[in-house]
């Protein structure tokens, strides 16, 4: 048993889930509109205005909850978690308390030594985003726009499973990229619609644990590591140096002001109790049908991690082709499809030299994205299987690539059509080799005399005869024979 | 349940009241009149009945996500005690009070 103190963290993510319209009403909801368009009369609290849920919210937050291997609920309910603040009209928001939609889950992440480690997932609850306020710097006023109240969020608490600010920065990339392949939140940090709440505490080798602190205000991956490890170092002051410990402190809340690196006391937390939760008595439970979540569970893609395993393990790949083609949800659909062949996969290696090099390559020149690409997965499938049947040459293949990445068509068509395929008659390979030998009669005195070099000049010079189309490999042949 | 001072004092401050002290000591013996009469019912033996909540309803039953009318910005505004064209202006809080929590 180590001597060393032991962090546990856990993480609270909320989680906008990617509808047309809010949670309980029908105003459109999304980022970058002007302030306060967005806005019906549930979202204002108007006497006489009813909440209505969106099924597309439940159906997502469902969706998600599976992924992180959550049990869904057969009865869920909604409550009112009660308190004033300006950025909630109505005085309280319309959460989840005691019967959350998805419980019981939990997700795969590497821990510090690079081993797999569970973390254990308590809930995800689906309740209504507030909205949001800037506060005017050294002014006594704020600002609050609505349109945000009411989107629907999805929050995904964590077990304090975590032990040092790497694994939550893990955890918390993890959970983005499971989103992200899902299709149900775009996950983003700076739009806000992804947030994350890590709460911290340590525990010393004699027993002692400090407060939990919850750490709010922070907008990215690296800066929720950063807060973490803050609190570790700041904790451990405040226990050596005053005592602090939980049960002589209460539990609070901090912010992460990221431009003196460091986090603020924000407040000390509200109880539950201090919250009034009680059912929300506009809203009926909801009984979420057996089969409604299992054709849920049938339409969930492969996941990031199992995806990766497969690519490194089963189809072979390098760990570096492995981590470029499950980079995002694109470029691996893309892979996907590329490699899918009309009779079975094709060879995987193949299919990732051309997307993680040619086509990366050309992204990378263009500042192009997977969506400008002319070229059809499928149709590169198609010319990696013409270079792979001998029917064109690396060399052709290459030039045909340039073109179609541009302009897109069927590889097969258009070789037939300018007649690209590789040349593989013997005879007009040793007339273009004889014709190579009769133009460069230097080259072969040179070569005979000694000069390794001089053959290369033969070489290029029948291939360029052949047009390129030539089979590199036959015309080395014919030229080592006919050059004695 | 016994409802003293303290607790009066503490849910007033959740609910943003000011009471005077006259007010507050006249409140807790009524609340506790109150919350008598409740336990009362409370100890009725219903049996094994489930609570009289609403009846579930069904994913078919829910709203389809499609945009509805959203209300006239300048309506909005009008309703607020302070704004500036576009956004709704409050005295600053930060830090006291319960964050915005999403």
């Amino acid at each position: 048993m180590s001597d060393a103190p032991r962090v546990l963290v856990g993480v609270e993510v909320h989680l906008q889930l990617k509808t047309t319209t809010k949670c309980f009403s029908p105003s459109a909801y999304h980022y970058g509109a002007d302030p306060n368009t967005l806005i019906d009369p549930v979202v204002m609290g108007l006497p006489g205005a009813l909440p209505v849920l969106n099924r597309e919210a439940v159906r997502l937050a469902i969706r998600t909850g599976l992924a992180l291997g959550c049990e869904i609920a057969e009865v869920t309910k909604w409550d009112r978690k009660n308190y004033f603040y300006p950025d909630l009209p109505k005085g309280y928001q319309i959460s989840q308390f005691d019967q959350p939609l998805c419980f019981d889950g939990g997700i795969e992440i590497d821990d510090d030594e690079g081993n797999p480690k569970r973390v254990r997932i308590r809930r995800a609850h689906l309740e209504e985003d507030t909205g949001k306020s800037t506060h005017d710097e050294g002014g006594n006023k704020s600002r609050v726009d609505l349109n945000r109240a009411g989107a629907p969020l999805l929050e995904i608490v964590s077990e304090p499973d975590m032990t040092s600010a790497g694994e939550a920065e893990r955890y918390l990339n993890a959970l983005r990229e499971i989103v992200s392949f899902l299709g149900t939140s775009d996950g983003n940090m700076q739009e806000g619609n992804l947030r994350c709440e890590p709460n911290v505490n340590v525990i010393f080798a004699n027993g002692d644990k400090t407060a939990i602190v919850e750490v709010k205000n922070i907008n990215s991956v690296r800066n929720m590591g950063r807060a973490i490890e803050c609190e570790v170092e700041r904790q451990t002051r405040e226990y050596h140096e005053h005592g602090r410990v939980m049960g002589n402190t209460p539990r609070s809340t901090r912010g992460w002001d990221d431009v003196n690196g460091t986090t603020v006391h924000q407040r000390f937390k509200e109880s539950a109790d201090d919250y009034r939760y009680f059912p929300e008595p506009d809203l009926p439970p909801l009984h979420i049908e057996r089969r409604y979540v299992e054709a849920e569970r049938a339409d969930l893609p492969e996941l990031p991690r199992a995806r990766r395993t497969r690519y490194r393990d089963t189809l072979g790949l390098s760990a570096y082709d492995t981590e470029i083609l499950t980079a995002g949800p694109a470029i691996s659909a893309w892979f996907e499809r590329a490699l899918a062949g009309p009779t079975g996969a094709r060879d995987a290696k193949l299919v990732a030299n051309w997307v993680q090099g040619e086509l990366m390559r050309h992204l990378n020149e263009q500042k192009a994205s997977l969506e400008d690409v002319a070229l059809q997965p499928e149709e590169l499938g198609e010319l990696v299987d013409l270079v792979t049947a001998g029917t064109i040459n690396a060399r052709t293949a290459k030039e045909l690539f340039r073109e179609l990445v541009v302009s897109g068509g069927s590889p097969a068509a258009i070789v037939e059509a300018r007649g690209l395929a590789q040349v593989s008659d013997r005879g007009a390979v040793e007339a273009a080799v004889r014709a190579a030998m009769e133009r460069h009669a230097q080259a072969v005195e040179d070569f005979r005399g000694g000069n390794a070099k001089a053959r290369g000049r033969i070489f290029g010079e029948a291939m360029k005869e052949l047009k390129g189309q030539g089979d590199p490999k036959q015309v080395n042949e014919v030229l080592t024979e006919l050059l004695g | 349940m016994d409802i003293d001072e303290t607790l009066v004092r503490h849910v007033a401050q959740l609910a943003r009241l000011e009471l005077t002290d006259a007010e507050v000591a006249g409140i807790a013996p009524q609340l506790s009149r109150i919350f008598a009469h409740v336990d009362q019912v409370q100890g009725l033996d219903v049996g094994d009945a489930d609570p009289a909540t609403q009846s579930p309803i069904a994913m078919d039953d829910l709203r389809r996500d499609e945009a509805g009318p959203t209300l006239d910005p300048r309506a909005v505004l009008r309703n607020a005690p302070q704004h500036d064209g576009a956004f709704l202006v409050v005295p600053r809080f930060l830090g006291d009070v319960e964050d915005g929590e999403g």
